[in-house]
């Protein structure tokens, strides 16, 4: 394994990084949040018009092929500009499960108009007592002929007060635990009988919950196998995995950054904080924790690019390593900070609160740190 | 050759070389250092067959093996437990001599050096100075085409073994401590020097005090100008530090764990394998020595595109000697008492008595001991997040 990027790919890095720097400063950043708006759609036009958007879609649907290093090089720089427009939820994830398991029909409606920037996804699993495992969805939907009928309620369905459409994860087939009889159902978010509760979350991004009362849905909209949902999502969860670990180490760079230029202008007993060992040595351990992260970040893209039979396992330990380096990154960038790092004026606190909901997504340190020992027992 | 081809053939010559006694020798091994007769001896087979110092200059007796080539041929040897060949001269003063030494220097120690003949340590560390490498006291002093050396150099490893030594010893004592210090060869018997062992906790001698009481070593021992010797040493340290491939180490202490924790029973007489408890804090370490085989991935990918590790292998230093350490401590805790005999003689390859523990069980211990100085030297693990804070953060 040796990762040389490609011109194209160096291109895409230096691109995001000088827009975002120039375009997506704090400030701005926070006039976003704090607006009635669940996201700015000039910028997010923006990122359509820069290819951001098309980037990791196949040719044939009107991408450029990118693939999990694409995905980790705009997630990571997304992470230092702390941007809270939902790359993840409608690119990343949404727009993935299309691509991978719509009908040509609905890839042509809704993919062009995703890749222009005019439709925004979300994806609706989660339901109330329980965490990460998608097998505990037990939502379920009743199959007649051609159309599907669907009741129940999803619960903090993360850009679900933006969707134009939501992926729901419901249960055509077998019991709450099982794997199989999963199914994604394509559903429109004004249809009749769809009503959503919108919310913003601590991090600054949009969510809602959805309830569906005899919402009809056409069979076509089924993604991929009627009972299979689960193969579909296995390597989109995989690369959402990886997209969320590369934008908690761009936020975790931000944060060491940071710490480092406060502690040398901050001065107490007479001198700059950067000056005392205690200080110095915590921030070396920062630095170390972070590049661990990013050497299992890089594994896990060319891995996960390459199909390699240690994808799985790097990236249970890259999620796990995420966990703990990210707490202990934010942790310590707020400790050194002081008082005013508590604060809501100082962007410190709002990498801490993003490190956090990445953490909350996906499976805990804890699950993956299972995760990766199973996997190293095989 | 392709990898897999050069692979092959280095399998085949362990296969054919690596005699059972000088395997032993290398199960053995509970520090850096394996038994000093197995040591010379397996140093002796590489030297006839030229692989002796893969990572020199071709021109100087190195293989000419491209880095992936030196790293398949390091990886394979560690896995097959040959014993490790001693660093002080191939992996520290040969590279050094190569960048400073003069052509009389060189076409003299080096070829000595690559048979085996010449066994060298290294005189750095004194009592009063060990962090504070600079602030050493050992003095040599200018008499006619002589310098008269006198003071002492501690923790110097396998000087009882060695027949030279490489020292810094202070030439002045004007402006900065580091400007007065020059870099000296020296015979080991010489009159004057004495060598005093050091027990370790394991109860061996790996460490030894040297003292120097007026030793008499010719001006033309000098490496490099006078009062040069601290840009010549900073160049070896990171030879000391960078050089060296942890994964492999890992993988070694790793396989060593899933076997103890495939035959031993915790409180609830389960297999610590299907401990939950256990496989939780195993995996935790685990992951940090995935992280760091990545991170030394990326310097070798750094390297080959003709850049520098930098202080990435200050953190390598760090995380790799803390992660193995980590790993001892979850052996310790698997074994139990099964960890306490001290059957010293055991620890020798040519025992053959009876064994009071599992093999496995037998170098837990001294493992976990030996291994505190692993964070200690080459640069203390604080004196390496010194270096991170002051080159890569600025501080």
């Amino acid at each position: 394994m040796y990762i040389e990027f490609s011109e194209e790919q160096r291109m895409l890095k230096e691109s995001a990084e000088k827009y975002l720097n120039e375009n997506y400063e704090f400030e701005a950043r926070q006039k976003i949040v704090k607006s009635d708006s669940n996201y700015c759609s000039t910028q997010w036009q923006t990122f359509a018009d820069l290819g951001w958007l098309a980037m990791t879609f196949a040719e044939e649907v009107g991408g450029f092929g990118g693939g999990a290093l694409e995905t980790m090089l705009l997630s990571e720089q997304l992470g230092v500009n702390l941007v809270v427009e939902p790359y993840f939820e409608t690119v990343v994830f949404g727009g993935q499960l299309i691509s991978a398991g719509a009908s040509d029909e609905i890839k042509s409606r809704y993919l062009d108009a995703l890749i222009s920037g005019h439709c925004q996804v979300a994806f609706a699993w989660s339901e109330t007592k329980h965490h990460h495992a998608m097998s505990d969805v037990a939502m379920a939907a009743s199959v007649s002929g051609d159309s599907i009928l669907l009741n129940g309620s999803k619960t903090v369905v993360l850009n679900g007060a933006a969707a134009d459409v939501v992926l729901v994860l419901l249960r055509t087939a077998g019991e709450r635990g099982q794997s199989d009889g999963l199914s994604l159902v394509l559903v429109d978010a004004d249809a009749e009988g769809c009503v959503r509760r919108s919310y913003k979350t601590y991090d600054g991004r949009n969510a809602a919950e959805f309830s569906f009362s005899n919402v009809n849905v056409p069979l076509a909209n089924v993604l991929g196998e009627q009972g299979s949902a689960m193969e579909l999502l296995a390597p989109v969860v995989n690369r959402g995995i990886l997209s969320l670990c590369a934008e908690a180490v761009g936020a975790m760079s931000a944060l060491v950054d940071a710490t480092v230029d406060y502690t040398k202008q901050r001065k107490q007993f007479g001198r700059s904080i950067s000056r005392f060992q205690v200080l110095r040595h915590r921030m070396a351990d920062m630095f170390i924790d972070l590049e661990l992260c990013r050497s299992l970040m890089l594994a896990t893209a060319w891995k996960l690019d390459h199909s390699d039979a240690d994808a799985e396992l790097t990236l249970a330990a890259l999620k796990a390593k995420v966990a703990s380096a990210g707490k202990f990154i934010a942790h310590n960038a707020i400790q050194l900070h002081g008082g005013i790092g508590t604060t809501d004026e100082l962007k410190i606190g709002h990498y801490f609160k993003r490190i956090a909901a990445i953490n909350s997504q996906f499976g805990s340190r804890d699950f993956h740190l299972a995760r990766f020992a199973q996997l190293s027992q095989k | 050759m392709n990898d897999n081809n050069f692979r092959a053939e280095v399998r085949a010559f362990l296969q054919e070389e690596l005699t059972p006694e000088l395997k032993r020798a290398g199960e053995l091994m509970t520090s850096v250092f394996a038994d000093f007769d197995a040591t010379m001896a397996w140093h002796r087979k590489l030297y006839q067959k030229g692989w002796v110092a893969p990572d020199w200059p071709e021109a100087y007796g190195g293989t000419g093996w491209t880095l992936n080539q030196r790293y398949i041929f390091q990886e394979e040897c560690k896995l097959s437990n040959a014993p490790a060949l001693l660093p002080m001269g191939l992996q520290m003063l040969g590279p050094m001599l190569i960048h400073y030494g003069s052509d009389e220097q060189k076409a003299h120690y080096l070829p000595r050096l690559l048979s085996g003949e010449d066994v060298w340590c290294q005189g750095y560390s004194e009592p009063g100075a060990g962090s504070d490498l600079a602030s050493l006291s050992t003095s040599a002093v200018r008499d006619g085409d002589d310098y008269l050396i006198n003071g002492s150099k501690i923790w110097t490893s396998y000087a009882q073994h060695s027949n030279k030594i490489f020292c810094l010893v202070r030439t002045s004592k004007e402006g900065a401590p580091q400007a007065g210090i020059s870099f000296i060869l020296v015979d080991m018997d010489t009159d004057g020097i004495t060598v005093e062992p050091i027990v370790g906790l394991d109860g061996r001698v790996e460490q030894c005090q040297v003292f120097f009481d007026g030793v008499r070593v010719p001006v033309a021992n000098l490496v490099g100008e006078e009062n040069q010797g601290w840009e010549v040493a900073k160049y070896l340290l990171e030879f000391e530090r960078g050089g060296h491939n942890f994964t492999i180490d890992h993988k070694k202490q790793m396989a060593k764990i899933r076997k103890q924790a495939s035959e031993e029973y915790d409180a609830d007489g389960c297999l610590w394998r299907d401990n939950s408890v256990f496989n939780a804090r195993f995996a935790e370490v685990a992951v940090d020595a995935l992280a760091l085989e990545y991170t030394e991935l990326r310097i070798k990918g750094a390297l080959n595109a003709g850049g520098n590790p930098g202080a990435l292998s200050s953190l390598c230093k760090i995380v790799g000697t803390e992660t193995g350490q980590r790993f001892n401590e979850i052996s310790m805790d698997i074994l139990g008492p099964q960890a306490l005999p001290f059957q010293i003689a055991a620890l020798e390859p040519d025992f053959e008595g009876e064994l009071i523990v599992a093999d496995y069980a037998l170098t837990c211990m001294p493992e976990y001991i030996n291994n505190r100085a692993a964070t200690i030297y080459g640069g203390s693990a604080e004196i390496q997040r010194d270096i991170i804070a002051k080159r890569v953060l600025g501080l």
